[in-house]
């Protein structure tokens, strides 16, 4: 498997090299969105020094954690997701079907999108000055890792069953846009929202919490919604392991 | 009328992925709360209940619209001249009994409705606009027209572009990051410092931070000559630019795929 991922990361780099100039707009691009959410943050914290506890600093960590998870699901997997609805739409899967590794993570690892790399190198580079600010422990400081590596996750599996869904739903495009928004709207202190969306999207759809736990083990304030955020991951990874076999049985073939 | 019909269309196009337009408006939704939520939290812990001469319930109301006008204004003629030149379909276009730019605008138009009608029952029902009288109702609506046209032919300049660009999908994020900006979308622009005050008689900012102001009722009569003034300036601007690129960028045309 690991040698199939290495043809595969291999070939996305040689796509990425034929696209130079797409490689370096979608890299500044990553980074202008990201400068607008600091400039954003800088006019909030302009009228007051703290809000609901956080700091400009502790903003700060919390919106570049949340592009870090963003950034890292791009970076490995945005571009098969991109490359899977059209495969399923136009019953191309036929030749990931007939070879023999699984289809699932075949086609979740199907490409590595290099240009998301540059951004997730800037906002890991960025986040490293903001948590040596912190001063983290080390053991908060690995389980922010932890807390991101699960992030990631999150945001895999919630994409994998909206593309997924392209099995049974046709023309929706709008729909595989929506994961990213909830993460965009996540990107904010829980505490912000009334009680019942910070309830709802801090337990039922841990987006908020996905976002929100890593920063605070960054800013040495550990929690346990980490492990129900681990435990609601590995359901979304189930379902969408589940919904991607009963898609297969409906899946018809263009060929 | 056979522009009427072009309009139509467009709007049964937005009608007709109901399923799209409303995860459009949904996702849109979800952008806007969170800004409102923020930005309550940032009247409640700074004390403050005035930013930049508005209120909390003003506040909110502003990030309404400003999103409904980023809906409104959109960058999609862009996308479509693309489409047309690289696959060739331009030069169908233009050997009709239509003018190409015409067609354009009620295609615009057309896609737009939906949100129009909402701005629309919004400045008439809810904002002071019409009820300030005549002179500032009337000034009010011209300012509001010329931005839209000034807006569309800004668009239209741009899209001019695909004349010699394969790709203009790099558009689209920089669009965006502009209205969110230079608009007034992520922020009103009156709350950065004075020494940039010149910035709202950008053309984004008209579109988005001085209409959402003037249907708040926050424009003074001066305000809004001023910014009409402004709109008309860019409207020369965009014409130049249309009228420059047009006539070069239809001699390099090559019509590969008619």
């Amino acid at each position: 498997m690991f040698k199939i991922y290495r043809v595969l990361v291999t070939q996305s780099l040689a796509e990425t090299m034929t696209y130079r100039v797409t490689t370096i707009l979608t890299a500044l691009f990553g980074t202008l969105f990201y400068g607008i959410d600091l400039i954003t943050g800088g006019v909030y914290f302009s009228f007051t020094p703290t809000i609901y506890g956080w700091n400009f600093l502790d903003y700060l960590n919390l919106i570049t954690t949340a592009n870090i998870i963003s950034y890292a699901y791009q970076f490995l997997f945005v571009a098969a997701h991109e490359d899977l609805t059209d495969q399923i739409l136009s019953g191309n899967l036929d030749y990931s079907l007939l070879r023999p590794v699984n289809s699932y993570w075949f086609h979740a690892c199907y490409r590595v999108d290099f240009p998301s790399l540059v951004t997730l190198l800037l906002t890991g580079i960025i986040e490293g000055v903001i948590l040596a600010q912190l001063h983290p422990t080390l053991l908060n400081l690995l389980l922010y890792l932890v807390a991101v590596i699960v992030g990631v996750a999150f945001v895999f599996a919630l994409n994998q069953i909206m593309v997924t869904l392209a099995f049974w739903v046709d023309g929706l495009t709008a729909l595989n846009g929506l994961p990213e928004d909830l993460m965009t709207a996540s990107a904010q202190p829980a505490k912000i929202y009334p009680r019942i969306i910070q309830q709802l999207f801090l337990w039922v759809i841990p987006s908020l919490a996905v976002t929100n736990v890593p920063a605070q083990f960054g800013h040495n304030r550990p929690t346990w919604l980490l492990l129900w955020t681990i435990l609601v991951t590995g359901l979304l990874l189930a379902i969408s392991y589940i919904e991607w076999q009963r898609g297969l049985l409906k899946y018809v073939s263009a060929n | 009328m056979k522009y009427w019909v072009t309009c139509q269309n467009a709007l049964l196009t937005t009608l007709a992925y109901r399923g799209n337009l409303l995860l459009h408006l949904l996702t849109t939704a979800i952008n806007v709360l969170v800004a409102i939520f923020m930005w309550l939290a940032v009247y409640n812990f700074s004390g403050r209940s005035n930013i930049a001469g508005i209120q909390p319930n003003q506040m909110v109301i502003y990030l309404i619209v400003v999103n409904i006008l980023a809906l409104i204004f959109s960058a999609e003629p862009i996308f479509k001249f693309s489409s047309l030149v690289r696959s060739g379909n331009l030069s169908v276009v233009l050997i009709r009994p239509i003018n190409y730019f015409i067609q354009s605008f009620w295609d615009y138009f057309g896609r737009a409705i939906p949100y129009l009608i909402v701005y629309g029952l919004t400045t008439g029902l809810v904002s002071p606009v019409f009820h300030r009288g005549l002179r500032y109702g009337l000034s009010s609506l011209l300012l509001m027209l010329i931005t839209y046209g000034m807006f569309f032919l800004l668009i239209t300049a741009i899209s001019l572009c695909s004349f010699w660009l394969v790709q203009v999908w790099p558009l689209r994020p920089v669009l965006s990051a502009l209205f969110l900006l230079l608009g007034g979308q992520a922020f009103p622009l009156q709350v950065l410092p004075s020494a940039v005050s010149w910035l709202i008689y950008n053309p984004f900012s008209l579109a988005g931070n001085q209409l959402t102001l003037l249907l708040l009722g926050k424009l003074s009569l001066y305000q809004i000559a001023i910014a009409t003034g402004w709109a008309i300036i860019w409207t020369v601007v965009a014409l130049a630019i249309l009228k420059l690129t047009w006539q070069r960028g239809i001699h390099s045309y090559e019509g590969v795929g008619s």
